[in-house]
């Protein structure tokens, strides 16, 4: 049974295993933040910033309206709408953001940073929906679902629009 | 390039960074159980539309056929209404105001009569006014409605003791206010008046919503003056203001989240802006030491943190589609957002009616002349039947128990 799952069954907050839902989506919202920003600093204090307005909320949130990772992820979107108007004056602009370098350098590390750096390098004349749908498919690691209910598109409009995204990569890596 | 190599870019996030916010969420405290809902708003609209038809179509019944002021035609007081100065002074019918002639206002362009005159605050003139429109005109009758700087204006005027020689109008024998007569108030009227008859009408109240996806944080009628007020404190300079630099809620209050200020609510002039005026900022403004010596609080800010919206049926739409924005409503039933205690109570009928809740504040209706108590019960009856609507343009809830 995934934490998800438990969630979705558990017949009270309390009864939740909070440190399981914890470990399983961490690094989903936290490489949601990677795959949009880029920056490190931004995106450990924005998925901080995501899970304690999500804690905080536990009590709130109606298991009625929305699977758990749609909330967490709607939060997750609205930090980062949030982030970039607080700090549109100082953010840097997505070339320059891409040449900041990792805290961490092991060598594997490096060679996904460049590859998520070109990856975006790729992306930034996509519309910014199209950035939306990358991050939360290979970023978040979601499914088709999921990302439909956040964005608003019909499941298979987000297949069809992520085949085509990939196929564009494609011919451009 | 394929979907592996771009699943393969994601990463882990550093252990360390990873222990560090879980104990930081790990000293939340654990989740509550469901929170309350505001269920009750339900049970008493349908009660308010019942009553509100039921006694609609008594008031129809009894007043068919009336000629106009004749005494024998006159409703029974409503029940709830009790006498503030006491009867040592009877009034007679001859008490009640003699017709005055005024500037046509219907398609007939015959002189329509102003039977009565009637004395609010500016805050409540167009709602008083909307009475009017309402039941009065429909019922052959109309009622001249002047407003005051204040409730103790207010008061004065229909307890004064001459006829208002600026006007010209007839002293008024009706007054709708916020808040109750004082003790020297009333003995004013018992000298000058005679009997004045008290009825609580209900309470005006406003609640403030934020989408649930961000749950809802309490504020103090003070950190809401310090997020919305064009001016504030100058910590520098005591006793003068600077304009208004806060931008998020950690700059109102260290405690509050570092979140942009986002507040959409009504027009500064509407009735239900005045209200939020009235009843949350002034009273922020005057519970901040640093404001004492500052005569008038100052208005809304205009640079773009608060939102004004002509129709407050627009904002709960709005604030699905801003959830980080904080929404100034009418009280009432939530819906699918969260409500924002103030002062740490949220909106509740409990909490107004027992008068606990911050954002809320009495109505009374004061009328002069014992035996002359028509325009009461024509007020609380429209009160009843205009309920619903009421309650979205003017935020003025009638409670149950307000039957005339």
């Amino acid at each position: 049974m995934t934490p998800e799952q438990a969630l979705v069954d558990a017949r009270s907050c309390a009864e939740v295993d909070w440190d399981a839902v914890y470990a399983d989506q961490a690094p989903r919202v936290y490489n949601y933040f990677r795959f949009r920003l880029g920056r490190e600093a931004d995106v450990e204090d924005l998925t901080a910033r995501t899970f304690e307005r999500a804690w905080r909320s536990r009590a709130t949130y109606n298991r009625d309206l929305a699977g758990f990772s749609t909330w967490l992820f709607k939060i997750a979107q609205n930090v980062r709408i949030d982030f970039l108007q607080a700090h549109r004056e100082r953010h840097l602009p997505i070339d320059e953001a891409l040449h900041v370098p990792a805290d961490r350098s092991p060598d594997r590390e490096i060679e996904r940073e460049s590859d998520l750096a070109r990856l975006r390098r790729l992306t930034q004349d996509l519309p910014d929906r199209e950035r939306e749908l990358i991050a939360l498919k290979y970023g978040a690691a979601i499914n088709n679902r999921l990302i439909a209910q956040l964005t608003g598109l019909s499941e298979s409009n987000v297949g069809t629009i992520l085949h085509r995204v990939v196929q564009t990569l494609r011919s451009r890596w | 390039m394929s979907d592996d190599f771009l699943h393969r870019i994601r990463v882990d996030p550093p252990p360390d960074f990873l222990a560090r916010l879980k104990s930081r969420l790990d000293l939340q405290p654990p989740p509550a159980g469901t929170p309350l809902r505001f269920s009750r708003w339900k049970n008493l609209a349908f009660t308010l539309l019942l009553s509100g038809s039921v006694f609609a179509i008594t008031l129809l019944i009894l007043n068919r056929g009336e000629p106009g002021n004749a005494a024998g035609t006159e409703p029974k007081p409503a029940p709830r209404t009790a006498p503030v100065a006491a009867v040592a002074k009877p009034t007679t019918s001859a008490q009640a105001p003699a017709p005055v002639i005024v500037a046509p206002s219907d398609a007939s362009n015959k002189e329509a009569v102003v039977n009565y005159t009637a004395v609010t605050t500016k805050s409540l003139e167009p709602y008083l006014s909307h009475l009017t429109d309402a039941y009065f005109k429909a019922r052959g009758r109309a009622m001249k409605v002047i407003a005051g700087n204040s409730v103790a204006d207010a008061l004065a005027e229909l307890c004064s003791k001459e006829e208002s020689a600026q006007s010209g109008q007839p002293r008024p024998t009706i007054a709708l206010v916020t808040r109750r007569m004082t003790q020297s108030e009333s003995d004013n009227c018992l000298h000058n008046v005679g009997n004045i008859n008290e009825t609580a009408v209900g309470y005006q109240a406003v609640m403030l919503e934020r989408s649930k996806l961000y749950g809802a944080f309490s504020l103090t009628p003070a950190e809401i003056f310090l997020a919305l007020a064009s001016k504030v404190p100058d910590p520098s300079r005591p006793g003068e203001l600077r304009p208004n630099p806060n931008t998020v809620w950690s700059d109102v209050n260290g405690a509050l989240e570092r979140e942009p200020i986002e507040v959409i609510g009504p027009g500064g002039s509407s009735v239900i802006g005045l209200a939020v005026r009235e009843i949350l900022l002034e009273a922020g403004c005057r519970s901040l030491s640093l404001m004492a010596t500052v005569k008038e609080c100052p208005e809304i800010r205009t640079d773009g943190v608060y939102t004004e919206v002509a129709n407050p049926r627009d904002i709960p739409l709005m604030l699905q589609t801003r959830p980080n924005a904080i929404g100034i409503l009418p009280a009432g039933d939530p819906g699918s957002l969260a409500i924002i205690p103030i002062g740490g109570i949220p909106a509740s009928w409990e909490a107004i009616s027992n008068s606990t809740y911050p954002g809320s504040r009495p109505l009374y209706l004061y009328v002069s002349g014992a035996a002359w108590t028509q325009p009461s019960s024509y007020i609380s009856s429209t009160l009843w039947f205009t309920a619903f609507e009421v309650r979205q343009r003017f935020a003025i809830i009638v409670p149950n128990g307000n039957k005339p």
